[in-house]
């Protein structure tokens, strides 16, 4: 079985993380930042599989928690969304620099 | 043969998921981030089935995919320029650089003006004596001697000097959306069609579609047919800025800050340390491949044993958004008005005015109307039922018995 080794899955999961981070970084608006955290999280889910792969193929609790990573990826879109979708309502705007306190 | 099938499988990829994370930072819109990141989702669940891990790939496309269709759902619901439409057309008018998609820069410091800039240092010499410091961009910022803005990193300005203030608002009375003439406001702010910052209309004269502006005392009716009569986003506007008005239009605009360079220098930075450290570490890699049935090996582990996290997890969507919908909807009204107004337009004038003053004023206005729906016509201010705007006052009946009330120049909270 030729293809690549773990170690160029590993680099794509490197870049991944830092666009995640400078999107985390820059970004303006709370949908966004949420968004860039999703592709953080799947550097960490790419990780997670190539090390299951290459390394502990046996063991499938790797999977496992891979597949938890996806289910806090979509509670972090669901309830952050909430969130934003509640700021939006009450302040207009998602705009995360807007919002100085969270309280009225 | 099969190792240069799985290379370029990997690269194509790796290479789509890559370049969609890094499209989604840097395209102008929501809905197209969305889609850039749907792709980056699609092309990682490829690399899981590279790495034999079906049933991942497969959830990773069901939860994500929908996570994002549910997202782009929100958007539509919630922007105003939803697709980018708005802000493509502007950077065709106005001859941005730049491939058209991609969104529009932040600009990295306020531009100077050159009528105010030598009177401002001989005013402050002469009146050394101004009590109180505010920036140009951030009047909420208010100190009582010179430095820098927390927010912005711009200079201070005194707050009561009149040529600082004809600096930050050149000479405007009434100010405009460049993407929409119609609104017409004497303080800045931000429009209500399309949410962006007014920038300081170049004529005083109220047009004669001026029905839609909602912040005067002097505002004609603000009918059906004022919409109907708003004449279209000409071109006049957009090739007329001035410098502070096409920075305050492309701070308006722009989806990341201006602090940009320094985000991608850090993410670079920690992808490189990052690759740095794989490549220098020696991995206890295994020659032998999964064996048997994963798909059906992963199945039977996560049924008898993780169940009860997946069933904890969806109830956390479930509360959030219940959550969302129930504390959006029980919001009372008052409260609500309170709300909008702790994102105040600052005056024109108001930038003596102490700010805890716009920020509490009532507004006397007996018939509260939509800026879009001029149907909707309430005794209090809210929230359309139908788009979800803010009301603003409808000045139909103060319009016939108290005209020429000197709003403009007034600078009167009061209207907003």
């Amino acid at each position: 079985m030729g293809g690549p080794g773990l170690v160029p899955y590993l680099v794509v999961g490197a870049l991944l993380f830092g666009i995640g981070v400078a999107g985390v970084l820059s970004q303006r608006s709370g949908v966004m930042i949420l968004m860039s955290l999703e592709i953080i999280l799947n550097a960490a889910l790419l990780n997670v599989v190539a090390f299951w792969r290459f390394v502990a193929p046996a063991n499938y609790d790797a999977q496992v928690f891979a597949i938890i990573i996806v289910t806090v990826g979509a509670v972090e879109m669901a309830a952050g969304l909430g969130l934003m979708l509640l700021l939006f309502r009450r302040r207009g705007t998602s705009n995360v620099d807007a919002v100085r306190e969270l309280k009225d | 043969m099969n190792a240069i099938l799985g290379w370029g499988l990997f690269l194509a990829l790796g290479g789509v998921t890559v370049w969609m994370a890094g499209g989604m930072l840097i395209t102008m819109s929501m809905y197209r981030a969305g889609l850039a990141l749907m792709a980056s989702f699609v092309a990682l669940a490829g690399l899981f089935v590279l790495l034999d891990a079906d049933l991942l790939a497969a959830i990773q496309v069901m939860m994500n995919i929908g996570g994002m269709m549910v997202m782009m759902l929100f958007m539509v619901m919630l922007m105003i320029d939803p697709g980018g439409e708005m802000m493509w057309d502007m950077k065709r008018k106005m001859h941005l650089p730049g491939p058209g998609a991609l969104s529009m820069s932040m600009p990295r410091h306020a531009p100077r003006l050159p009528v105010s800039a030598p009177t401002q240092p001989a005013k402050a010499l002469t009146t050394p004596v101004a009590a109180v410091w505010t920036c140009p961009m951030h009047p909420e910022i208010r100190r009582d001697g010179p430095g820098q803005c927390p927010i912005c990193s711009m200079d201070l300005v005194p707050a009561e000097d009149p040529a600082a203030a004809a600096a930050t608002t050149p000479a405007a009375a009434v100010w405009t959306c460049p993407m929409h003439p119609e609104i017409r406001r004497d303080g800045p702010g931000q429009c209500p069609i399309c949410g962006m910052d007014l920038v300081p209309a170049e004529d005083t004269a109220p047009s004669p579609a001026a029905d839609m502006h909602m912040g005067h005392t002097e505002g004609a009716a603000a009918n059906g047919a004022a919409h109907a009569a708003a004449p279209p986003a000409g071109d006049a506007p957009m090739t007329a800025l001035n410098p502070q008005q096409h920075y305050e239009m492309m701070a308006g605009m722009a989806m990341s800050t201006a602090q940009l360079p320094w985000a991608g220098v850090v993410g670079a930075g920690s992808a490189l340390a990052l690759i740095g450290l794989i490549l220098t570490t020696r991995w206890p890699v295994v020659t032998a491949g999964p064996t048997g049935d994963t798909t059906a090996a992963v199945g039977n582990l996560l049924l008898s044993r993780y169940m009860i996290a997946f069933e904890g997890a969806a109830f956390l969507i479930l509360a959030g958004i219940a959550g969302a919908v129930v504390f959006a909807t029980r919001l009372p009204r008052d409260q609500s008005v309170a709300a909008a107004a702790t994102i105040p337009a600052p005056a024109a004038s108001g930038f003596a005015a102490p700010p805890t003053d716009g920020a509490t004023a009532p507004q006397p206005a007996p018939v509260w109307t939509c800026p879009m729906h001029p149907a909707i016509r309430q005794d209090g201010p809210g929230q359309c039922p139908i788009c979800g705007m803010d009301l603003v006052p409808a000045e139909a009946a103060a319009a016939d018995t108290a005209p020429a009330h000197a709003g403009h120049t007034m600078g009167g909270r009061g209207g907003h």
